[in-house]
């Protein structure tokens, strides 16, 4: 066994201790704190809301900073190390700057046994990024992820455009061909509809930032459509399905 | 052989509205179990024999008649939502396809249980099935089928469904239960059990989507009925979902007790590209691993998996074909339990690491014969030493694996990589 090594030394640990800050004060938009509000009222305690306000945060400003967590804690009455244990603790809280798009492949038993490893070979390829990149122009962020309770629709790949609400969405089963398609579909749709207002500034900013929700669907994000059907890539029927 | 308790309405246009799932005759099963006193209904459930669908099998009824009756802090029911077990997605077509039995379960289980606030904890991945579900719990509300003094029966009930933050090991019941009072989702130690202190601090029910799904079936047509279906110890449906080499993968509701082979051969049409089953991992991905053969010979309920040395576990089947490498395989199931111990109990934290290593090193063909030693002594000293029981479930699959597939592991370190010329995985070449 290895001695420990610290953050300094190893890539990965600071990796996993990561927290970098928006550069000032964050506040939420008027339609988060009210659904925060709301929110307070359906728990008995205020703790339990930092995971849901955690899900605000990150559609209205895009990924988690040393200010949101100090936000939230505030908000939620808990120690601002509290908060920062709970981020680190989930997968799904960005710790920095992430593409407008976010697409996780999964990579586990079922995805692989039908060929994953391929359309990651073939994602990488296409977007000229790694697992954990984001392409230059910021559009898209690339990611694995364990299995998605998706299996019939092998390899599977989730797609989210974080700043949205409610548009995850799941496209398979995919392989090589049907992966670069959807990039490219992707790509045109994210160029017809503006990205969401950026999110980074001082809090007297706050009334043109992140405008939140309701905001607009991506068109047509799945084949499937917009909340439509989880599956079917592009060109392909899914093989799965209740029977 | 399927039958249609659960996925009976998955077939009608739009089936997860308010309006598709009263015109199918829903909500009625609730006003049935409204006219029952609460001991009534639990003991009615109690003779259903019904078992929870979330891996650990237990009597439904007999977990409820734990929850005290009389509490000075308020009781809550836990839908666990939070599917991640691998090979494993029923409940999210439940949840898709029909949100409003979920909720008609939960109104029947906290009116038997005496609980007025449910949580849905789903998990964070998941898109269309919890915008399904918030859009199912706000036309109940507004029906008046939930909330204060539901449907004009002076009973009271909330449902709240929170959006978890990914992690598996928020799937275990004590997990989920700090998960959503805001902390990280470590399992606690039990006792207490969540029935006497659970959420908040207060008697707590745990049911997984699919247990909650069955009652209102059960309630509408009777115990009786229900037996009809199934074994005498396992009687009722079960949700499969089968994936991996098979033509037809997808969601099965089938009578517990049903030959695997019918499962496989039948329903899912074989085995794809006319190849043979090597292996099949009945339950999810924790549970013991069966060969081809075994899987032939079984039939898919609690007891006949049991006397095979494997388990129902969440009914996510997953079928091997003869081209598949069994280490690469293990290797996969591997890496996932490393990364979601929770990291609590040492012979789990550091345990799935190891293991995780050593089939790394092993299916990258660095692998010595001692290694296959270690691998069994390591899961023999996971087992049953922990607060939950991920280590077991990572300890299972690796045991079973060498012990049945040990000819593969040791073909592995004789040629010096691996044997089944597999393209080393990102995986095993990256840097973890
Ligand atoms: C590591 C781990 C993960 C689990 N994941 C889930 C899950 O995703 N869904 C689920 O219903 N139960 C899961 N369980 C089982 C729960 O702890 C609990 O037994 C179950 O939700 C009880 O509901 P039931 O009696 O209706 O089955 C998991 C258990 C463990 C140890
Ligand atoms: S067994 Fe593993 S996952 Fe469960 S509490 Fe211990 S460390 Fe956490
Ligand atoms: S293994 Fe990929 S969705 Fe289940």
């Amino acid at each position: 066994m290895q001695p420990f090594a610290t953050p300094a030394e190893d890539p990965a640990l600071r990796e996993a201790c990561r927290l970098e800050s928006m550069g000032g004060p964050v506040a939420f938009s008027a339609a988060g704190q009210a659904e925060l509000e709301r929110l307070f009222t359906r728990y008995p305690t205020r703790e339990a809301v930092v995971v849901p306000a955690l899900w605000i945060a990150q559609r209205e400003f895009g990924w988690i900073s040393a200010e949101v967590i100090t936000l939230v804690s505030g908000l939620c009455g808990v120690a601002p190390s509290h908060v920062y244990g709970v981020v680190s603790f989930y997968t799904m809280f960005h710790r920095r700057p992430r593409g407008r798009i976010h697409l996780q492949l999964c990579t586990n038993l079922s995805c692989q046994l039908r060929g994953a490893e391929h359309v990651l070979n073939c994602l990488r390829e296409k977007l000229g990024i790694e697992l954990g990149g984001t392409t230059a122009d910021g559009l898209f962020s690339l990611d694995e992820v364990e299995c998605l309770a998706a299996c019939e629709l092998a390899p599977v790949l989730q797609v989210t455009e974080t700043r949205r609400a409610e548009n995850d969405s799941l496209v398979g089963p995919l392989d090589g061909e049907a992966a670069r398609i959807l990039i490219d579909e992707l790509r045109v749709q994210a160029e017809a509809s503006p990205a969401p207002v950026a999110s980074v500034g001082p809090v007297a900013d706050s009334a043109h930032r992140c405008p939140g929700v309701p905001g607009d669907m991506p068109t047509n994000m799945s084949s499937g459509g917009v909340r439509g059907v989880t599956s079917g890539g592009p060109g392909r029927a899914s093989s799965g399905g209740a029977h | 052989m399927e039958v249609k308790l659960l996925t009976r309405n998955f077939d009608r246009p739009e089936s997860w509205t308010l309006d598709a799932y009263e015109k199918a005759g829903g909500y009625r099963a609730w006003k049935t179990a409204f006219a029952l006193e609460p001991e009534a209904l639990i003991q009615l459930v109690k003779d259903s024999g019904l078992r929870g669908r979330g891996g650990a099998g237990f009597p439904t009824g007999l977990k409820w008649s734990f929850v005290p009756k009389e509490s000075s802090s308020p009781k809550y029911l836990c839908v666990n939502a939070d599917e991640s077990e691998p090979g494993t997605f029923k409940d999210r077509y439940l949840l898709e396809k029909d949100p409003h039995a979920v909720i008609e379960g939960i109104l029947i289980c906290c009116w038997a249980v005496g609980i007025h606030h449910a949580y849905i904890y789903v998990r964070g991945e998941f898109g269309l099935p919890l915008f399904r579900l918030r859009d199912a719990v706000r036309e109940a509300y507004a029906k008046g089928y939930l909330g204060h003094d539901v449907d004009g029966h002076g009973f009271d009930l909330e449902v709240t469904v929170h959006r978890g933050g990914g992690a598996y090991i928020c799937g275990e019941e004590t997990g989920l239960i700090e998960s959503l009072e805001g902390k990280k989702g470590q399992p606690r130690i039990k006792p207490p059990f969540p029935a006497v202190k659970g959420a908040f601090g207060g008697p707590t029910v745990v049911n997984n989507v699919e247990t909650i799904t069955t009652l209102p079936w059960i309630v509408e047509h009777g115990a009786a009925e229900y037996r009809k279906f199934g074994t005498e110890k396992s009687p009722g449906t079960k949700l499969f979902s089968v994936s991996g080499h098979v033509v037809r993968p997808g969601v099965y509701e089938i009578p517990l007790g049903l030959p695997c082979k019918e499962l496989v051969y039948d329903l899912c049409g074989g085995i794809s590209g006319g190849r043979t089953m090597k292996a099949n991992i009945p339950g999810g991905s924790s549970v013991p691993v069966l060969t081809g053969a075994e899987a032939e010979a079984v039939n898919l309920d609690y007891e006949s998996l049991a006397a095979a040395g494997t388990m129902l576990g969440s009914g996510g089947m997953i079928v091997l074909d003869d081209e598949t490498c069994m280490v690469w395989t293990l290797a996969v199931l591997e890496k996932f339990y490393a990364h979601e111990s929770c990291g609590q109990c040492t012979p789990c934290r550091e345990g799935t690491g190891w293991l995780r290593d050593l089939v790394y090193r092993l299916e990258a063909g660095g692998g010595k014969s001692c290694d296959l030693e270690t691998i069994l002594s390591i899961t023999r000293n996971m087992m049953g030493t922990t607060i939950c029981v991920l280590a077991d479930a990572a300890a299972m699959p690796a045991a079973s694996f060498v012990q049945k597939f040990r000819g593969e592991f040791e073909a592995h370190v004789g040629a010096g990589h691996c044997p089944m010329r597999r393209r080393p995985a990102h995986f095993l070449t990256a840097a973890h």
